[in-house]
């Protein structure tokens, strides 16, 4: 047996520190794996180019709809309105109502088209409304 | 003649490195862990770019204009199919800052269906566009990861249109609905 | 007067010297193994348990992409450590959703027997049993009565167009299926849903009852979500053993069929 220096205890104290420390920082690599995985699916739920895509869709309408009385043409804009609900619960599971009213505004150059929309799809829901100025 | 010099040195200097690899392995065992988290963020930017095509294809270029989409659904029975296999794959798809180059989307394949509303029925219908396999792509063959864009389009009776279009002859709002795939 | 004492070593061994370190090392060895080991096998079933709770929400994701997204086919891969994951087809799962509602044309109530199927996690070291059943994922211990739900289903309650949207999602399976380790998850949803859907003249209701498998019983994590303000803030009433909604203008159901082809 050769001569003891207590000083040797350090080697494996070191052993020790540094298995400690690798076993802390396995702690925290396996609680941080629960964040930022939901941060695509978060992207991908959130409705927000479909509602993008229906507000520009109704402004486009209202656009091109002018203050009328006539039923036969109401008739056919509220055709339009229901394509509108029922394509969106058929291919998109969302409850989407739409509606447009163009308003003439005397004294004005321009007319006014009241835009109502209601999107919801369980995840997000959505009103809107919106005042479009049409030229006269 | 070996040394024998500083056994106990050496006896401990083994104990700590089997300390230290076997803490390594148990760490390794226990937290390594395999989570395809991240499989939905290649969906995302698909996803993403082709809907930003899309709208800009929906853009009118002067203001009140009718948009290149809305024309090419217009003529969806006739060259609508292949303006809009063009606009999709040669011209969107492939834009880039700065000067042309041959984009990475050569591989983008799609197929595009238009769903509508008969409205003596009130039932969904569809209809298929136009897909990549018809103007030189690939089929939709190997369960590849595709996403689902969708874009609402105006349709304009009083507007020229192609002959044989399947929905009905009125003004209408048509869902076109483009699944695209890498592949 | 000092007292100047010499500190006298010729006593000391250095075999017993030894003894006491390689005693501590020794000791301190066994220490790491008793108190250590268990800890950190407690932590990886509890890892595993927790990964295979992210690995369900990554299938989950999948399948509402396949469902509401109409993508018709979806591949993950995954691991299941710590248990196995199976497959339970539709027809096997002695669960049900029992959902009555107003035929509008016929003018009765129709009852709707629909049995999700699920992907269940049953830990082997631990006991946690996590399942994905009707597009929720649950989670039970073995040895409780209690469940949880991790994460929600998408029905939902349009409270301005006084729509109610009830989402199935039904798990196809043509043979049973079984996972421990790494493997690959292959899923397709080529079939369209069937679907329900009413516009009522009169205001109707619609209830839902969960039938729970005496098994594998998930009843409280359904009934925390039917009371709870996933479909609507307040919930549904509770009227027995269903959960009911008054009050619906338009009733909208879709059943999704995804088929795992392979796992």
């Amino acid at each position: 047996m050769e001569r003891l220096d207590d000083e040797a205890q350090w080697i494996v104290l070191m052993g020790f520190i540094v298995s400690i420390g690798i076993f802390f920082l396995a702690i925290i690599i396996s609680q941080s794996t629960i964040v930022g995985q939901t941060t695509s699916e978060a992207v991908l739920e959130f409705p927000k180019t479909e509602i993008q895509d229906v507000r520009s869709e109704v402004i486009g309408l209202a656009k091109a709809w002018e203050v009328t009385a006539n039923a036969g043409e109401l008739a056919k804009r509220a055709a339009v309105l229901e394509d509108l609900r029922v394509l969106a619960m058929a291919r998109k599971n969302a409850v989407l109502t739409v509606s447009v009213d163009p308003v003439t505004l005397a004294d004005d150059p321009f007319n006014e088209s009241r835009i109502t929309i209601h999107f919801n799809n369980g995840v997000t829901e959505y009103d809107e409304f919106h005042k479009e100025y049409i030229e006269k | 003649m070996v040394g024998d010099d500083a056994q106990l040195y050496t006896i401990e200097g083994v104990a700590a490195g089997m300390i230290m690899l076997l803490t390594a392995y148990l760490v390794l065992n226990t937290t390594s862990v395999f989570t395809p988290g991240d499989v939905h963020i290649p969906d995302m930017q698909l996803e993403q770019t082709v809907s930003d095509a899309l709208a800009m294809m929906d853009t009118p270029a002067v203001n009140g204009g009718r948009s290149d989409l809305a024309r090419f659904v217009q003529n969806a029975t006739g060259s609508g199919r292949a303006d809009f296999h063009n606009a999709l794959m040669a011209t969107y798809l492939r834009s880039t800052t700065g000067p042309p180059i041959q984009a990475p989307v050569n591989d983008l394949q799609y197929e595009a269906q238009i769903y509508y509303r008969q409205s003596a029925t009130g039932s969904v219908q569809n209809m298929t566009f136009t897909r990549s396999a018809a103007n030189g792509g690939r089929e939709y063959l190997a369960r590849e990861p595709a996403v689902r864009v969708t874009r609402w389009v105006s349709y304009d009776p009083a507007l020229p249109h192609t002959l044989g279009l399947p929905w009905d002859n009125r003004e209408q709002a048509l869902l076109l609905e483009v699944m695209v795939w890498r592949g | 007067m000092t007292l100047r004492q010499r500190y006298a070593d010729e006593a000391v061994s250095e075999s017993i010297g030894f003894i006491i370190i390689f005693g501590l090392v020794v000791t301190g060895i066994a220490l790491v193994s008793l108190y250590g080991y268990p800890m950190l096998l407690k932590q990886q079933i509890s890892s595993d348990e927790r990964t295979m709770e992210q690995t369900m929400l990554i299938l989950q994701n999948d399948m509402k992409l396949l469902s509401y997204s109409n993508v018709p086919y979806k591949d993950t891969s995954l691991r299941v450590s710590g248990g196995g994951l199976n497959v339970f087809n539709t027809t096997d799962s002695q669960q049900s959703f029992t959902i009555r509602y107003w035929n509008e044309t016929g003018g009765y109530t129709e009852t709707l027997v629909f049995r999700p199927g699920e992907l269940r996690y049953t830990s082997s070291a631990g006991n946690a049993v996590i399942s994905l059943e009707n597009g929720a994922i649950l989670k039970r211990q073995q040895d409780a009565t209690g469940s949880i739900m991790i994460a929600e289903p998408r029905w939902f309650y349009d409270a301005t167009t006084q729509t109610y949207v009830i989402f199935l999602l039904g798990i196809q399976a043509d043979r049973p299926m079984a996972l421990s380790g790494i493997g690959n998850i292959q899923m397709s949803r080529i079939i369209e849903p069937t679907v329900i859907s009413w516009d009522y003249a009169v205001p109707r209701n619609v209830s839902v009852r969960y039938t729970a498998d005496p098994q594998n019983d998930y009843s409280l994590a359904w009934e925390n979500y039917f009371t709870g303000s996933g479909i609507l803030a307040g919930g549904l009433t509770p009227l027995g053993t269903e959960y009911d909604l008054a009050n619906i203008s338009k009733f909208v159901l879709k059943a999704y069929v995804i088929r795992i082809e392979h796992i």
